[in-house]
């Protein structure tokens, strides 16, 4: 019977090779994946000593951080960057997944530094404090000072937002109302969007454009007057007002769609709907320009627009609102010093040029960046308006709570805005949920 | 279909016209609601054919109106070059194959020896894995991912195998058809002296080509269709699945329904077309396993 | 003695590939749930046991409170309605009419579609000026907002569940139904017995078995839904959609607390470890074997 014990071992031993060969072919097969990108790595190292790092990004930045990474290889030759681009959507969620696996990724960027801190409060982010030179980043110093937690530094800025209003010239012109300018507050918004309001030939012409419910662009009005954590009962209070600014633009000036219309992904294409030309203004930050100018050279519509600077809160000084993007290094990295050499890349004048000509405002404000941003527009005239005002920080630096509050906020509201529960309601219903959700956990 | 049917009473005595009529009535009946039913069950689908050849504008407005007048072919073309369809369909093709390969000769090979082989503890065992089959995907859904995180398989396709491989339900499901057959063949055989691995690939597998086929159905199904691994585990859109990669394209394209209609298009015609060469195996499946469950 | 040991260790030799997958891949993560439910990890920062902290918070949870209300609602309203339609689905696909085969083919379609790809599609059909509201409209004047409705939202979601399962469990209803012995039905019909009392005195009672068996399938698979959820809703208006699976997914992949998200499974297995125990018991009652 020993025949048999072979055969039974052999078949056990094929299925092993079977199991085992197919993660071989996995990850070897897999260039993008993980595992393969690691050994191929580990196997360049030793050649030629060159050093891969791993970028995570969200998948907006693609087009311009490609070009920022092909610079930086071509001026840094021992250093390669394998970037990954992750689908907007589930960015963070995967960032913490590949965090967590400790070798996953040396550097990566998040768009506001909410997210910054949750990571830092969570120990996964490298102290850079003593890594960079401050001499070189000098112009970003004003900034640098704004990230620094507890004592240490843990991210560089590389890209400030400033939020606009746009505006559909043919429909002011048809309605004679005059463009938008720097004297417009809140008021004046609404006041105007009811009167753009009308039927136009081509059906309904809209005041104003809104988003999706579930989402927290209503809060613009509110950061302007420098209230940005849902967290903080004081900053709740302005929210409220910003929520009913744009409960009474859609349902009692009739100036926007209603909110149950613009449930699901539908409402979250904001530039599609702008392109129609039947919305006469809406607030967005600057990647919209770009956004706006691409769709239109693919043919997705054709709108004649500009840009003017934000309204303002009434009796305050005139600010705009933005988020700082900012990029960081894993605690886990291998290679600190390269992954620090990048980082200041990102941050660098140069990075910025690129960035700038792609159309995102640079945390490097020089007249180089300005330029390349200003510069190579047709649409909109005034792109000057994103560098007139200071610009309010959308987020808070230094709550790593920050993002848990605020998906409680983006909830109840959303109830609000589609009319199934009152203003007072709602915000008794998210002081509460974030007094015992967030803040007492 | 050749056994018994309630509503046709062969043997029932009939008196004259009147019941021939009632009874044609009656199944006329029987197929108008069949057709009601089945235009609900399809008409999904129609309106998302429809749908992938109109444009935004006339997909809302005519939506009743299902053979577009000016049908727009190149919304397929768009799509197939906007994210990278032709890799979804091979990561998903992929994943699906070798999961469901490796799924059916574990389980057959697990299956043959609880069926037709004795060892102590054999029945505790046994129970072992019907009780795990009972435990829901979402207990072992967290560990599992750590130890994934641990074998550094994050964002890869073994990863999403892996998780789908083990699954009891497929030597559960051969042990009980094994059990059908009779020991007498493979006792000969014995007596011949063949090897027990010669009687199970010999004998006992091309005896039971119908719950193989089951199980690979099942395997191949419930792989292809799955979304909340690879939502967990991929990140680079180069690995991406069907599912996860449909999804994206829902969240890219948010309210242009005529080019996602055209993407959830190509996302199904695999499957439907795989369906409806093996309707017969998918549908006998289900019904015998459902029944044996 | 020798020679039974020998054919022990072949029989462990066909076992093990799969007893050794299913150990590392599936026995062990079920315990190592349960252990880390009694822990505050983050999957990140080191593991911190805090007994049953977990559970005496998921009491206080008004989110889990809210998923867990949402989901018996789904589930006791969309198990009813597919068994109903599947059996009365079976009855009617069970009627010698041609082209039957053409029939099972098309109600089975739905259950081979990726849930993802069905969420989709109706997604776009429960828009407010989708075909679903075009039809209704020539009926009622202020069709429902679906899925930009609190109240509305669930209803669309169980409809999609029920059009996707129906076919499914009437298949199957269906085998049970060609199962049934011809005698039973002369016999009734010679005790005088129309074809409504022969539904309720024959058909239902021999086929009680096989609807007990898909009403258990169809309410363990009702716990578990997620991909719908996700291609629909996103779990909203608010929370109005937020089901089970979908807040431990958050919890465990949006928030990584593995903890919290752990302890939350369990309970989902142990709802339907009741659930399925309560049928059992009061199957006496209405099944007959």
């Amino acid at each position: 019977m020993k025949k048999q014990k072979v055969f039974g071992m052999l078949v056990v031993g094929i299925l092993f090779l079977f199991l085992i060969g197919c993660s071989e072919t996995e990850s070897s097969n897999d260039a993008n994946s993980q595992t393969g990108e690691r050994e191929n790595a580990d196997s360049s190292n030793e050649s030629s000593e060159t050093v891969t790092l791993n970028f995570f990004d969200w998948f907006d930045e693609e087009n311009y951080m490609e070009d920022v990474i092909a610079k930086f290889e071509e001026a840094n030759p021992d250093i390669k960057i394998n970037a990954t681009f992750v689908p907007t959507n589930e960015y963070e969620q995967k960032l913490l997944v590949n965090m967590s696996s400790g070798e996953g990724l040396d550097v990566f960027a998040v768009a506001n530094v909410g997210g910054m801190s949750n990571y830092q409060s969570k120990g996964q982010l490298l102290d850079i404090s003593d890594l960079i030179d401050r001499n070189e980043l000098e112009n970003l110093s004003p900034l640098i000072e704004q990230l620094e937690i507890e004592d240490g530094l843990y991210s560089l800025p590389y890209r400030s937002g400033a939020w606009a209003l746009y505006y559909n010239k043919d429909i002011f012109d048809e309605a004679g109302v005059d463009y938008p300018d720097e004297t417009w507050t809140w008021e004046t918004y609404e006041e105007k969007a009811k009167e753009l309001t009308m039927k136009g030939e081509n059906g309904q012409i809209w005041g104003s454009l809104n988003y999706q419910p579930s989402s927290t662009w209503w809060r613009v009005p509110a950061n302007t007057a420098g209230i940005n954590n849902p967290n903080n009962p004081e900053d709740l209070a302005g929210f409220k007002e910003a929520a009913k600014l744009n409960y009474e633009l859609s349902y009692e000036d009739k100036a926007q769609e209603p909110y149950s219309d613009l449930v699901g992904e539908a409402g979250k294409d904001y530039t599609g709907r702008f392109l129609q030309g039947n919305h006469a203004m809406l607030f967005n930050g600057e990647w919209l320009v770009e956004m706006l100018n691409s769709a239109m050279e693919d043919g997705s519509g054709e709108i004649n627009y500009d840009v003017a600077p934000l309204p303002y809160t009434e009796g305050m000084e005139p600010r705009s609102a933005g988020a700082m993007a900012v990029a960081m290094v894993s605690k886990n990295t291998e290679h600190p010093e390269e992954a620090v050499r990048f980082l200041s890349y990102l941050a660098s004048e140069e990075a910025g040029e690129i960035m700038a000509g792609h159309g995102v405002l640079p945390a490097w404000q020089s007249d180089i960046t300005t330029e390349a941003f200003v510069e190579r527009l047709d649409q909109p005239e005034n792109a000057g308006v994103f560098f007139e005002r200071p610009i309010n920080s959308q987020v808070p630096v230094d709550d790593p709570l920050y993002t848990e509050g605020m998906k409680i906020m983006e909830e109840e509201v959303s109830l609000y805005l589609l009319q199934e529960k009152e203003l007072d309601e709602t915000f008794n219903t998210i002081q509460e949920r974030i007094d015992s959700e967030v803040l007492n956990k | 279909m050749k056994q018994s049917n309630v509503l046709d009473n062969k043997n029932i005595p009939q008196n004259g016209n009147n019941i021939k009529l009632r009874k044609s009535l009656f199944s006329l009946f029987t197929y108008f609601i069949l057709l009601i039913v089945a235009v609900v069950m399809v008409m999904p689908f129609v309106w998302m054919l429809s749908g992938s050849l109109k444009d935004a504008a006339t997909i809302f407005q005519d939506s009743m109106n299902l053979i577009p007048d000016n049908p727009r072919w190149d919304n397929y073309p768009k799509v197939w070059t906007s994210v990278p369809f032709a890799m979804f369909y091979w990561n998903t093709t992929k994943v699906a194959f070798l999961t469901t390969v490796g799924t059916v000769l574990t389980s057959a090979l697990a299956a043959y020896a609880f069926a037709k082989l004795e060892f102590p503890g054999r029945d505790k065992i046994f129970f072992l894995y019907i009780a795990t089959m009972m435990i829901p995907d979402q207990v072992t859904m967290i560990p599992q991912f750590v130890l994934m995180r641990d074998l550094g398989l994050i964002n890869t396709h073994t990863a999403l195998i892996l998780v789908k491989l083990f699954h009891p339900f497929g030597v559960f499901l051969l042990r009980q058809f094994f059990l059908t057959i009779p020991n007498e063949l493979s006792d000969s055989a014995r007596i011949d002296g063949c090897s027990e691995f010669r009687i199970f690939w010999n004998i006992i597998l091309p005896l039971s080509k119908a719950a193989l086929g089951t199980l690979v159905i099942f395997s191949l199904l419930n792989s292809w269709n799955d979304f909340i691994n690879p939502l967990i585990y991929l990140s680079d859109q180069s690995l991406f699945t069907l599912q996860v990669g449909i999804r994206y394209f829902q969240q890219l394209y948010g309210a242009d329904y005529h080019l996602i209609m055209a993407a959830t298009t190509l996302s199904l015609i695999p499957i439907i077309i795989v369906y409806l060469f093996a309707q017969k195996y998918f549908i006998e499946g289900i019904s015998t396993t459902g029944l044996k469950g | 003695m020798k020679r039974f040991n020998k054919k022990y260790l072949v029989a462990f030799m066909f076992l093990l590939p799969s007893l050794i997958g299913l150990s590392i891949f599936v026995l062990y993560p079920i315990l190592a749930s349960l252990v880390m439910s009694f822990t505050n990890w983050d999957g990140l920062t080191p593991m911190k046991f805090n007994g049953i902290e977990n559970y005496i918070q998921l009491w206080k949870d008004e989110t889990f409170k809210i998923s867990l209300i949402n989901n018996f609602y789904y589930t006791g309203v969309s198990v009813p309605l597919t068994i109903i339609f599947s059996v009365l689905l079976a009855i009617m696909m069970n009627a010698k009419v041609k082209g039957i085969g053409v029939f099972r083919v098309l109600y089975f379609l739905p259950n081979v579609t990726a849930a993802i790809a069905v969420g989709v599609i109706w997604s776009s059909m429960f828009t407010k000026e989708g075909p679903i509201n075009q039809v209704i409209a020539l009926f009622i004047e202020n069709p429902p907002h679906w899925l930009g409705s609190s109240l509305w939202a669930m209803p669309a979601i169980i409809i999609v569940s029920v059009w996707k399962g129906v076919g499914y469990f009437a298949i199957i209803l269906l085998a049970g139904l060609q199962g049934i012995p011809h005698h039973l039905y002369e016999a009734a019909t010679i005790d005088g017995a129309n074809k409504w009392k022969q539904f309720i005195h024959v058909t239902v009672p021999v086929l009680s078995p096989v609807i007990f068996f898909c009403t258990i399938m169809a309410m363990i698979s009702s716990f578990q839904v997620f991909d719908t959820i996700v291609a629909m809703t996103e779990g909203g208006p608010g929370r109005a959609t937020n089901v089970l699976v979908y807040h431990i997914y958050n919890t465990a992949f949006l928030d990584f607390e593995f903890g919290y998200a752990s302890a939350m499974s369990y309970i989902l297995f142990i709802i339907i470890l009741l659930v399925t125990i309560i049928q059992f018991r009061t199957q006496k009652r209405w099944v007959h074997y």
